[in-house]
């Protein structure tokens, strides 16, 4: 990691289990896979979709874990360094699987085609209390719409407005500066609000 | 607009965008849309761990823990 990804540490909340890593490595694992293993498999659904794609992800993230576990140096909070390890194996596969050169999304595909399309009113899954929009169909059809993000734009997503890492976290994490998380992350975001945004079109 | 719904913008700007949304109905329809998308993602579930995952990763510890 380069010295541009560098940040105070001071309050990880796995730096005792790290400590107690450094004289028995192997007596964390158990520890190590009961605090992460559920945040990675979700981490995995979102990215994948599909529960077997997202299994695979999270035993091969856990073995390079274990595997370079004493190669962590405290340069990052060792949860963000756990989903570098994720993200970057995810994007490996994920390429590996596929041939199309991903899609770049631009910003003009989501803006209205002409004056007559710009909307009059807060259109009701927007106004109405979050509580009472969010069913399980919402659910679904969110699902999906990530799912349909071209891979680049996904993994921002997931990170920053699902996972809730911060802007600076997420560049760290993808090797990204935060100029271009910031890109990333609008397109992503208008391009899953065009998709809810048809579905209740078409209702 | 998302730095806006983030609150990464600076306090001048920040209030320059709101005055503008206060004024242009587009606008206001187009950041509150967007903003419920992102609160939508929020709440996104989280799945448990489904079993036969705990077990493969029971099984790789049991393998690493092998000297
Ligand atoms: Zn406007």
């Amino acid at each position: 990691m380069s010295e541009a990804n560098r940040c105070p540490t001071k309050s990880d909340p796995d730096a005792e289990l790290l400590r107690a890593a450094r004289s028995d490595p192997r007596a964390v694992f158990p520890e190590l896979v009961r605090r992460y293993e559920r945040a990675l498999y979700n981490f995995g659904m979102k990215m994948c979709g599909v529960a077997g794609d997202a299994e695979d992800l999270v035993q091969d993230t856990f073995l390079n874990v274990f595997r370079y576990l004493d190669g962590f140096r405290n340069e990052t909070k060792f949860k963000n360094w756990i989903y570098r390890i994720a993200a970057s194996i995810c994007i490996k596969k994920r390429r590996k699987s596929k041939y199309a050169p991903e899609r770049e999304l631009s910003l003009d595909e989501f803006l209205p085609a002409d004056e007559a399309a710009v909307e009059q009113a807060v259109p009701s899954w927007a106004a109405l209390p979050l509580d009472r929009v969010l069913n399980n169909e919402l659910r679904h059809r969110l699902e999906a719409a990530i799912l349909e993000l071209p891979d680049k734009y996904r993994v921002v997503l997931v990170l920053r407005d699902i996972e809730g890492f911060s802007t600076e976290e997420s560049g760290q994490i993808l090797n990204l500066t935060p100029a271009n998380v910031k890109v990333r992350l609008h397109r992503a975001r208008l391009f899953l609000r065009d998709r809810l945004k048809s579905y209740y079109d078409d209702e | 607009m998302s730095e806006y719904l983030d609150n990464e913008l600076d306090g001048s700007l920040c209030r320059e965008i709101e005055a503008h949304l206060e004024r242009c109905h587009a606008c206001k329809v187009c950041m509150t849309t967007l903003q419920r998308t992102v609160a939508l993602c929020r709440q996104a579930g989280k799945a448990q761990v489904p079993d036969s995952l705990s077990r493969r990763l029971r099984e790789l510890i049991g393998t690493l823990a092998k000297p």
